[in-house]
């Protein structure tokens, strides 16, 4: 391309920019009440030689219906209270930037009965807030910006430094002073550059996070529940924290 | 930063294109929980295409704050009158709808009075990049 000879618009507002689509699956077997759930993961070499972010949905049921990853839909038979863990696909990135998707298949302990899983699931990758010189990866015109489009519009971003001792209350604060309550994303990024959901969990290990983002009108609020993380893992790093425009 | 200087392989991508947002809320009356008691209530949000990327922020009407539900949300309300106890929401999308779905667990092991508390929803949905 000459890029002498080429004109391009873009806009005076900074966005998220995604530098991939990923799709896959995997496929679970019947999980048995011993350990009480089967894994399986799948993973992608983004050849980015450095982490990012990660959003994506999840499907369970051949592509009819489709679920934020970290959650999970509670199954009702045989309730109340209905069955919270059934099935739940989970994603982290690692700091050389492979996407490693991990789907977890429940144990219904309430039923008595466990059944074979093929989690689909998309994946859309973000740019993290000090990214590395990569290339991102061929999209779509999906993705292509367009300027008749409307886009989440980047207010500010950055970081807090976040290490968890399990058990103990943790809450940082920052302001954002928008005067009202905007959109929000956040990430936890481990000393190492690894990348996690702010929600994360690996059962195997077995290993969790969890910390709120809580937001009003003028702040960020990160807060960690010690009695929720009790049990939890510790570990050191940030919280990257991206606050938007768009409410 | 990206590098986008290949652009046979790629074009200069954006992020998420907004769609559209939504809200929702549940009212939940004053009640007494019993022990290890449990209560459920769903804010279901009608939507014309569940293949997007949604983001969800909830406030309890007794908390000063919005929570963002990165998928599941898990929150403790010691500052209640009644401490140990854990009000938690995940979202999802089934048949056409979001759905979050809110519980309310005791975890103190004695009979509590609830207050009356409302949850509102605010959902915002992207065009999904796939």
């Amino acid at each position: 391309m000459d890029a002498t000879k080429t004109a391009i618009s873009v806009p005076e507002l900074d966005t998220d920019k995604i530098v991939g689509v990923l799709t896959g699956s995997i496929s679970t077997g019947v999980p048995a009440s011993i350990p009480g759930y089967v894994i399986g993961t799948a993973t992608h070499n983004t050849g980015f030689g450095d982490s990012c972010y990660v959003k994506g949905i999840f499907s369970v049921d051949g592509g009819t219906t489709w679920n934020d990853l970290g959650s999970m839909i509670p199954d009702n038979t045989g309730g109340p209270p209905p069955t919270f863990q059934t099935q739940e696909c989970i994603w982290e990135c690692s700091p050389t930037g492979v996407v490693t998707v991990r789907a977890t298949n429940w144990y219904n302990f309430i039923l008595g009965s466990g059944a074979a899983k093929t989690f689909q699931y998309k994946l859309a990758l973000i740019a993290k807030n000090d990214q590395g010189d990569i290339t991102p990866l061929p999209t779509n015109s999906v993705t292509a910006y367009s300027s008749a489009d409307n886009y989440q519009k980047i207010s500010s971003q950055g970081s807090v430094a976040w290490d968890v001792t399990p058990g103990v209350d943790k809450s940082a604060t920052v302001n954002h002073n928008l005067g009202y309550v905007p959109k929000v994303k956040a990430f936890y990024r481990k000393t190492d550059d690894t990348i996690l959901p702010m929600v994360w969990n690996d059962v195997s290990v077995p290993a969790y996070l969890e910390i709120d983002v809580r937001v009003t009108t003028t702040q960020l609020i990160f807060n960690s529940d010690g009695l929720r993380t009790s049990f939890h893992n510790a570990y050191t790093g940030f919280i990257d924290w991206r606050v938007y425009l768009d409410a | 930063m990206p590098n986008y200087s290949n652009t046979s392989a790629t074009s200069i991508s954006s992020g998420f294109q907004n769609y559209t947002v939504k809200d929702g809320s549940v009212s939940v009356g004053a009640q007494a929980l019993g022990a290890f008691g449990f209560q459920q209530y769903t804010i279901t949000i009608p939507l014309e295409n569940n293949n997007a990327i949604s983001e969800v922020q909830l406030k309890c009407s007794l908390d000063s704050y919005w929570s963002l539900v990165d998928g599941t949300v898990f929150r403790r309300y010691p500052t209640w009158a009644i401490s140990n106890y854990e009000l938690s929401s995940m979202v999802y999308f089934t048949g056409g709808n979001l759905i979050i779905y809110t519980y309310l667990v005791d975890l103190t092991g004695a009979p509590q009075a609830i207050p009356a508390f409302t949850i509102d929803a605010r959902a915002f949905l992207f065009k999904a990049p796939f």
